[in-house]
């Protein structure tokens, strides 16, 4: 394993060579690399109604296609997240131009808010998505069924209350009360690193 | 109801796509209304999304991320592939137009030379050459080439499954710009396979197999024709195969029941030695009819060159046995693993081995257990990778059947010992050391496997790392392992499940302080693979059929990374 993060500075460089070469399979180091935090970031930045992975996947093939105008040796996690932030407002412009975009999807105010804090440091993503984890390992197993059932599964709020023996009102508070408290603890942690949002 | 409790209701509507149209006019209008409120939506929305993505976070849902981008990509490589071929017909072309003067009292065959550029190339790095053989190869062949699929009565088959020549085995194989294709998948017929190191076996329906040796151009035209535009491919047609043909820019052998082996150099000068049995060759010059043209007929020990520059040229040469690679090397093949509830690779079940050309799968109950008996680092770092509870015994972890824990990042020498390893506290070796269950037996191929774990950011062929004795003797060496045989390109090393890591505070001097020293355990978000390689022991001097009790085994320290071992067993003595 790499204890050193200048090492994988000098492996994405030696890939990023490799692919310049022509080796398209090289390029599979660099979406190793940059998956997660490209994905983290994306999914806390993306609006509502915008598939995540789609938005990822299209950074990716940006970043390939223009690779030649890459330095190496300069930062590509910042060259990359450039891409990204850049395919990110090319998306949201057009969304704002589709008439009903916010009475189907969302408050404008809410897209703004997001937009804004494109501007943060990206590696801050990865970091609350370990937090979020922990803090999620950490929920009593009664309230974490409630977070399996939504995201793992992804069941309707009335299956999740046939489940427990609960009125769908009962569920959505208690689905409240668990994303509040995942929230608190991330802050939590993030303030106790020195981190802001 | 105040203003908090109803935001409360209306986002969590929102969330669940339970929220109708006045419904969202009213939480737009809350948020108008309150600045704090966007910020605390913005919060909880982002929450939301990461818990989706949590949820996703599984190897399995992170390789097809990663493959399915990859699959995105051909267009750029291909851009590639048309710079060359365009630097390839321009080349042609100012051939054409006169550019390209013979000098005088040159022969067809220097001007030939001149014309594909091979001075002119030399700059160009072998990778990109063999794909300008291939191209160029590819692009001398007329475009009336007889199709390969004609069965009409089967219009919607898939012309690989109609064609049905599989790659049957692979050793190091690295292709250019792709991953290898996976042990027993069909080969797509007309496709160029660049093969820039390594061997592949391929596997034609009549029995018929080749082997190529890396650097190699390939493509599969037929179920009994393979054309090789570029490098080495050594060919066994059994009885029931005869007819098998193997196509080179110059030639076409016919295999009239033999083993034979063909090169191919860059200039496509074909050479054919005749290892048993008989082929017939026949010359051709840019695809022409081969029936109008040379035909010679070689038996076994015989060998002769072809080249064309405008016309065919014949010489013999020397014959050469070696040039024929009868099997591919003994290694780790394969193996089975049980899957996590994530789709990753857990529990080692079997591993399947090559050994003295017999490749033999073999039940993870009947290897020899190895036992962890001395570790030593001189800094501190990361020391047991595994899931969230480790053995009971932290030595274990080596031994144990998990391909995720493991006794990691043990420092080692950048020379390889040459004297006995010292495994005492305080002026230990650097490096690790096993004892076997039972002694291990020197067989033919690998005595012992020895599983890694790595990912991405790690080198991609393994990391490397010294195997010495417990105890030198004369005759006796260090090996050192730079390359797996399960790399991170090879479809068959698994993608584990996800796993933990422990970091130390304190470097770890002795065994006793593995087991005691405290750690923090960090959950690893990337996915990491399962490498593997076989240790032969004959490459350390033993004799053939020596007993040997246990290894010393030190990171070769050429780079920042360490090597990982998961599972270290010795091999049973083979049958």
């Amino acid at each position: 394993m790499a204890d050193d993060p200048e090492s994988d500075d000098l492996l994405i460089d030696s890939a990023l060579h490799r692919v310049l070469r022509g080796e398209t399979a090289a390029f599979e180091i660099v979406l190793r690399r940059f998956e997660r935090p490209l994905r983290a970031w994306l999914a806390s930045h993306v609006p509502p109604g915008v598939d995540v992975d789609e938005m990822a996947q299209r950074s990716f093939v940006a970043a390939f296609s223009r690779l030649s105008e890459f330095r190496i040796g300069t930062n590509f996690a910042a060259w990359l997240f450039t891409i990204a932030r850049y395919q990110l407002r090319t998306e949201t412009t057009r969304l704002r131009r589709i008439a009903d975009y916010h009475a189907r999807y969302g408050p404008d105010l809410l897209q703004r808010e997001l937009d804004r804090r494109c501007g943060e440091p990206p590696t801050m993503w990865t970091t609350r998505l370990e937090h979020l984890q922990n803090c999620l390992e950490s929920l009593d197993g009664s309230l974490r069924r409630y977070v399996s059932w939504r995201y793992d599964e992804e069941i309707p709020l009335d299956e999740m209350a046939t489940r427990c023996g609960r009125s769908v009102a009962a569920v959505k508070k208690q689905l409240w009360k668990i994303r509040e408290r995942l929230q608190q603890c991330v802050e939590m942690r993030m303030a106790a690193e020195g981190g802001t949002l | 109801m105040s203003p908090d409790e109803r935001f409360a209701e209306l986002w969590t509507d929102y969330l669940e796509g339970e929220l109708d149209g006045p419904g969202l006019t009213e939480l737009s209008d809350l948020l108008a209304a309150d600045a704090g409120l966007v910020e605390r939506a913005a919060d909880l929305f982002q929450t939301h999304r990461l818990l989706g993505l949590i949820s996703e976070e599984e190897p399995a849902r992170q390789d097809h991320f990663v493959r399915d981008t990859l699959q995105q990509l051909p267009a750029a490589g291909d851009a590639f592939v048309s710079h060359v071929m365009s630097e390839v017909r321009s080349r042609a072309e100012r051939r054409a137009t006169g550019q390209f003067v013979r000098p005088s009292g040159a022969t067809a065959r220097s001007e030939w030379r001149i014309v594909f550029g091979l001075r002119q190339l030399r700059w160009i790095a072998a990778a990109a050459a063999v794909v300008l053989i291939g191209s160029l190869a590819f692009w001398l062949r007329s475009d009336d080439e007889q199709p390969i699929a004609t069965d009409k009565e089967a219009p919607q088959q898939d012309p690989a499954a109609q064609v049905n020549v599989r790659l049957a085995s692979s050793s190091q194989a690295k292709f250019f710009g792709e991953l290898p294709p996976p042990v027993g998948s069909l080969l797509e017929p007309r496709r160029e396979y660049v093969l820039t190191s390594g061997l592949v076996q391929i596997a034609f329906p009549d029995g018929a197999s080749a082997i190529l040796d890396g650097p190699a151009v390939f493509r599969v035209i037929s179920p009994q024709t393979l054309a090789l535009d570029m490098g080495r491919c050594s060919v066994h047609a059994p009885d029931g195969a005869e007819g098998f043909r193997v196509e080179t820019p110059v030639t076409r052998v016919v295999d009239r029941g033999t083993r034979f082996s063909v090169s191919v150099g860059e200039t496509s000068d074909t050479e054919v030695q005749i290892i048993e049995g008989a082929a017939d060759i026949y010359g051709h010059v840019n695809n022409i009819d081969a029936s109008s043209l040379t035909e010679v007929r070689l038996t076994d020990g015989e060998a002769r060159r072809f080249a064309s520059a405008g016309r065919l040229t014949t010489e013999t040469v020397p014959f050469d046995a070696t040039t024929y690679r009868r099997q591919l090397p003994d290694r780790v093949v394969s193996y089975v693993a049980t899957k996590a509830a994530d789709g990753g690779a857990e529990i080692l079940e079997s591993v399947t081995v090559q050994r003295g050309g017999r490749v033999v799968q073999i039940p993870v109950d009947e290897l020899i257990p190895a036992r962890l008996v001395w570790f030593r680092s001189k800094e501190s770092r990361a020391f047991l990778c595994g899931g969230a509870t480790l053995p009971a015994s932290r030595a274990d972890a080596v031994s144990d059947r998990s391909l995720i824990t493991g006794v990691i990042n043990p420092d080692g020498s950048r020379d390889p010992l040459t004297a006995d390893p010292v495994m005492e506290s305080g002026s230990g070796t650097p490096g690790l050391a096993i004892r076997f269950q039972r002694p291990v037996i020197n067989g033919p191929g690998a005595d012992v496997v020895l599983f890694d774990v790595q990912t991405f950011g790690n080198p991609p062929d393994g990391d490397a790392f010294h195997v010495s004795p417990l105890s030198f003797r004369d005759g006796l060496t260090s090996h050192t392992i730079r390359r797996y045989d399960l790399t991170m390109e090879s479809p068959e090393a698994q993608v584990l499940t996800g796993l933990y890591v422990c970091f130390f505070k304190e470097r770890v001097d002795s065994m006793a302080q593995l087991e005691s020293l405290e750690y923090s355990m960090q959950k690893q978000g990337i996915s990491f693979r399962g490498l593997a390689v076989g240790i032969d022991l004959s490459d350390m001097g033993y004799d053939v059929g020596e007993a040997v009790e246990g290894l010393f085994i030190q990171d070769a320290m050429d780079d920042n990374h360490h090597v990982d071992p998961v599972f270290i067993a010795g091999l049973p003595e083979k049958e």
